[in-house]
């Protein structure tokens, strides 16, 4: 049975203070990716600071520290990647709390590894293509958010991209406000075709798939979405484009862990060993694949520098 | 579970069974079921009869009322936010999604997290609760 490929070892439960109670969860010593937004750890900076009157004392933020890789922990996750949002609707900036986590995780090899993650959401190919050209460098992973075919051919032709998440919102963050919002959302259900996908698979470009929409969703809305996701997945697997499936968290109930989301993979009709992939697998060769790149040992897509001899 | 097995009238029932000649049905003809363990993350401790509505809401909007039928899906215990929810060993993924897809529970928001799928009641109270329900 799948689900139980998770428990192989125990850990001892976390602690994000009031909302945990005690229980022993385990998992293996596999990977497990997700994907959240910066703003879901100035979240949990917030309540535990407000919790135990952080003053702002060294040893407070150590603690600090430990209570998010619990939290983590706790979801069964082994490596996040903390996306910032650059594009349409402003752009965010990571705290200086994340940009130390982001440096903690590269020295200690905390328990939890963090990635610095950018996620673009361009009006047209030509602010996209600038937009790639000017973050690439600064993140360990580039997504782009679109709905927009265009928008969606030129990211997948751009070998800077890793990951593209094809919902996207309209302008004024339609449908993050509440559980019953999303007036905004569209999917590019029809807009996924086979040549995208080709180009895509050519590029080593992942195509990815978010819970978030689908949790702020209900009735129609929800099924629309489902629909679009089970219409692209075809088409995908066909051409043997990476999937990935995350949660997108936004805030700290968003959040959630492998098991649910390989669940969720199932739903819209990827296999067990396709989702295993999903939550797991393909992140991780990607942040290598990225990992390889920056430090020139890998030189384009199959030319790799073996030894320097 | 523990209690019915103590109960009194357990040895009563077994005689009208031999009695009449009722045999127990045999485990390989049972219907097989799995038993996902489930913890509830959220501020104040939830009710145990408003997740079980909330479980029932949520699979009906997912799944439709013929899908969670399908699903054979109910609650067997709820304490201190930790649970064990009962489904088909043919529905296990269908069951983690409609407890992934729960967000609120009797207006508040929450995180339903699986901590582990088992074979039987005792393994998955053993193996990721640490407890065990009357």
């Amino acid at each position: 049975m799948a689900a139980n490929n998770h428990n192989d070892s125990n850990l001892s439960s976390s602690s994000v203070s009031s909302r945990s109670s005690s229980l022993s969860v385990s998992f293996d010593s596999k990977s497990y990716f997700d994907y959240v937004s910066a703003d879901l750890i100035d979240e949990i900076v917030s309540t535990v600071s407000t919790i135990s009157n952080i003053s702002g004392n060294p040893e407070d933020f150590i603690s600090l520290y430990e209570d998010i890789d619990s939290f983590f922990q706790r979801m069964n996750l082994t490596d996040i990647i903390i996306f910032k949002k650059i594009g349409k609707s402003g752009s965010d900036s990571f705290s200086q709390f994340a940009l130390n986590l982001f440096e903690k995780s590269k020295t200690d090899g905390n328990r939890i590894r963090y990635y610095k993650g950018i996620e673009i959401e361009a009006e047209n190919e030509n602010v996209l293509n600038s937009l790639i050209r000017k973050e690439r460098a600064n993140a360990d992973f580039l997504a782009v958010r679109s709905a927009d075919e265009k928008v969606i051919r030129a990211a997948a032709e751009s070998s800077d991209v890793d990951l593209i998440i094809p919902v996207t919102y309209s302008a004024g963050s339609a449908g993050r406000s509440g559980p019953n919002g999303s007036s905004g959302l569209y999917t590019a259900g029809g807009q996924i075709n086979h040549i995208v996908a080709k180009i895509a698979r050519d590029k080593k470009t992942a195509f990815g798939f978010d819970m978030l929409p689908f949790l702020q969703t209900r009735g129609y809305r929800r099924s629309k979405i489902f629909a679009d996701g089970m219409e692209m997945i075809p088409i995908l697997r066909k051409y043997g484009v990476p999937v990935l499936l995350f949660s997108g968290a936004l805030s700290f109930y968003d959040s959630r862990g492998p098991y649910e989301l390989e669940a969720f993979g199932r739903m819209f009709g990827l296999t067990q060993e396709e989702t295993m992939a999903a939550v797991s697998r393909i992140p991780s060769e990607i942040i290598k694949r990225r990992k390889m790149l920056k430090s020139g040992k890998l030189i384009a897509n199959g030319v790799e520098i073996l030894s320097s001899d | 579970m523990n209690k019915i097995l103590k109960s009194p009238y357990v040895p009563f029932i077994c005689i009208i069974l031999k009695v009449y000649n009722l045999e127990p049905l045999l485990p390989s003809l049972r219907k097989r079921k799995r038993y996902v363990a489930v913890e509830v993350i959220s501020d104040s401790p939830v009710q145990r009869n408003s997740f079980i509505s909330a479980v029932s809401q949520i699979g009906c909007t997912v799944l439709g009322d013929i899908g969670f039928a399908a699903c054979g899906i109910s609650v067997l215990g709820f304490e201190n936010n930790v649970g064990i929810v009962k489904c088909w060993h043919t529905a296990v993924s269908e069951t983690i999604s409609v407890l992934a897809f729960m967000t609120m529970v009797d207006g508040q928001s929450v995180i339903v997290r699986t901590a582990g799928v088992s074979g039987t009641v005792k393994g998955a109270q053993t193996k990721f609760l640490n407890k065990e329900f009357n």
